[in-house]
């Protein structure tokens, strides 16, 4: 049980919204969106509804697949796969088409990659930061919250459900500085979009729970791999609005936001 | 979760074509199987590009190749059933040889029909490859997903060394004329552009109007009409990208018009950028379009982006 308590603590702390990777700074497009009266404080959360059955959902598939590859590395033959892991955030970096919200996305994934290093000695996060780094691939938010999460055995739905709900909350914080909404008006909305968050976790998972049978892992992991590597590929998303926002972001004039 | 984008289609020859099917056949035996394998070539001794190979299956169909306005091989897509049917499977698969040109477009935009409830979403699976030093500019007409149409496409876009790319697309909300908007019920689009075998764009976009409302503000908000225009050249710096970004940003900035039309430009990862394009107008959309090929073309080519010969 204390085990349990410990690994929840660890997951608290990966996904809060104090840990110092420079969250606060990104809006991902949010500010243009208000900007031009596009996003309000009356269609707010339909809006981060909606954004979390696409964008959520694609970002859940990514954390799960890296959850997968750290979540099996052991000391004996199953080995960190290194190859996968630089193909996933380059295929994720294929998926995000604005640059601004990429790069926003890469700059907080390699800080919390770089702080989940020196937090604890987990080989495959030191392995994953270097191999990145000499390749010259950006290593994204999600995937490196889904590695960290994996290497110290924290469970992959809970991780998933985590990673989206700081992701989320961090949005709502970055509208509470765009437009007037109340401290009680953001919290009723992050308490409200719980279940969405819920729905946009389990929308990719893989059916049938297989990865979660020791034996079935043991006998397949690259198949069990490959099946990950499918889902990432077949996830949908289309936010086009709020891409054209990222992308028209960087001529604003005036900026509160790096993103 | 969506199906598939990776279906299979039927070896040549074990399938009928729509037109040696009968009123009176299973609706199955009335799918349509359309191939168009087509190859251009730069002739070894002169400048001269030609279609040099060009395997069809009806409904798709080309004439010939014309010599496009800056000596690329022109060639028009045609589908011979005058749109896209429930069940069609379709297949375009296109080679753009060594140091090659070719500018592909359609003869109108291509309508997807509505599909009867026991026939499975047509399905057009698209492949490009463009070798070294070739260019291939692909520029159709827009998309129309009439009301109950099921659709599912698969674009694939490799990229070799110094090979270039002006790609666009275009997607109507519906028959607009008639006031039909978003009344589909499935339209499925994937995109892997890739630039030796390293991703540079990869999208899967899957509408379903009545569960994933479009004009959400995540997704469209007040826009109906929606397009992707994909401009590489693969060798060419990530400085230079971000270069001309700055440039086409100028343009999409002049050319928007919040609640009409909205222009963006990003930088891809490497090799090319994106421009995105959102308006309530369809002629909006294509006028621009062209206004950022133009740019581009002249940029990076320093040719001109002369527009497919037939009416607009």
């Amino acid at each position: 049980m204390q085990t349990e308590h410990l690994k929840l603590l660890r997951l608290l702390q990966l996904a809060d919204s104090a840990l110092p990777v420079g969250a606060a700074a990104h809006s991902f497009g949010l500010e243009t969106l208000v900007e031009d009266g596009t996003l309000n404080v009356s269609n707010l959360e339909s809006f981060l509804s909606n954004y979390l059955c696409e964008a959520g959902a694609q970002e859940g598939a990514f954390c799960r697949a890296a959850h997968h590859l750290s979540a099996r590395v052991d000391f004996g033959e199953h080995h960190f796969q290194i190859q996968t892991w630089l193909g996933l955030n380059r295929r994720l970096s294929a998926r995000k088409l604005a640059r601004e919200s990429r790069a926003a996305s890469a700059a907080l994934g390699r800080r919390l990659l770089q702080l989940a290093c020196a937090l604890d000695e987990l080989p495959p996060l030191a392995e994953a930061s270097e191999a990145a780094r000499r390749a010259g691939c950006d290593v994204h938010h999600c995937t490196a919250f889904g590695l960290a999460a994996g290497a110290l055995g924290l469970d992959e739905g809970a991780t998933i459900n985590a990673y989206l709900h700081q992701s989320l909350s961090g949005l709502i914080s970055a509208c509470q500085r765009l437009m007037p909404l109340g401290q009680t008006r953001a919290q009723q909305i992050l308490w409200s979009l719980k279940p969405a968050i819920v729905a946009a976790a389990a929308s990719y998972d893989i059916e049938g729970g297989a990865f979660n049978d020791d034996s079935v892992i043991r006998d397949s992991d690259n198949a069990a791999t490959e099946e990950f590597d499918g889902v990432c590929n077949e996830v949908c998303c289309f936010t086009p609005l709020l891409d054209l926002a990222s992308m028209r972001h960087t001529t604003q004039t005036t900026r509160l936001f790096i993103s | 979760m969506v199906s598939s984008f990776t279906d299979v289609l039927p070896e040549d020859g074990a399938v009928s074509t729509r037109a040696d099917s009968t009123a009176h056949e299973p609706a199955a035996a009335q799918q349509a199987h359309g191939l168009l394998r087509l190859r251009f070539e730069r002739a070894a001794d002169s400048e001269r590009m030609t279609l040099t190979f060009c395997e069809q299956r009806p409904p798709l169909k080309v004439v010939r190749a014309f010599e496009a306005g800056d000596g690329a091989a022109l060639v028009h897509l045609h589908n011979l059933s005058g749109g896209v049917l429930g069940g069609d499977k379709l297949e375009l698969s296109v080679e753009i040889g060594e140091g090659a040109r070719a500018q592909l477009t359609t003869t109108g935009a291509t309508r997807l029909y509505r599909s009867r409830r026991e026939m499975p979403a047509a399905f057009q699976r698209q492949r490009f490859e463009v070798c070294e030093g070739a260019l291939l500019e692909y520029l159709p007409d827009e998309l129309i997903p009439f009301a109950g149409s099921r659709y599912r496409q698969a674009t694939s876009i490799e990229l070799c060394e110094g090979a270039g790319l002006f790609w666009w697309e275009v997607v109507a909300p519906g028959r607009t004329a008639r006031g039909e908007l978003f009344e589909y019920d499935s339209l499925q689009l994937s995109l892997n552009l890739n630039a030796r075998g390293l991703p540079l764009a990869h999208e899967r976009i899957a509408l379903d109007p009545v569960r994933r409302p479009p004009q959400s503000p995540a997704r469209l908000g007040p826009y109906l009409y929606f397009a992707t225009f994909y401009v590489c050249q693969v060798g060419v710096s990530g400085p230079r990208w971000l270069q001309l970004e700055g440039e086409l940003s100028e343009l999409a900035q002049r050319l928007s018009r919040p609640t009409q039309t909205l222009w963006g430009v990003s930088a891809l990862p490497a090799h090319g950028l994106i421009v995105k394009a959102l308006s309530v107008r369809g002629r909006d959309i294509t006028r621009g379009l062209h206004d950022f090929w133009r740019a581009a073309k002249r940029e990076l080519y320093n040719l001109p982006a002369v527009p497919p010969r037939k009416v607009y």
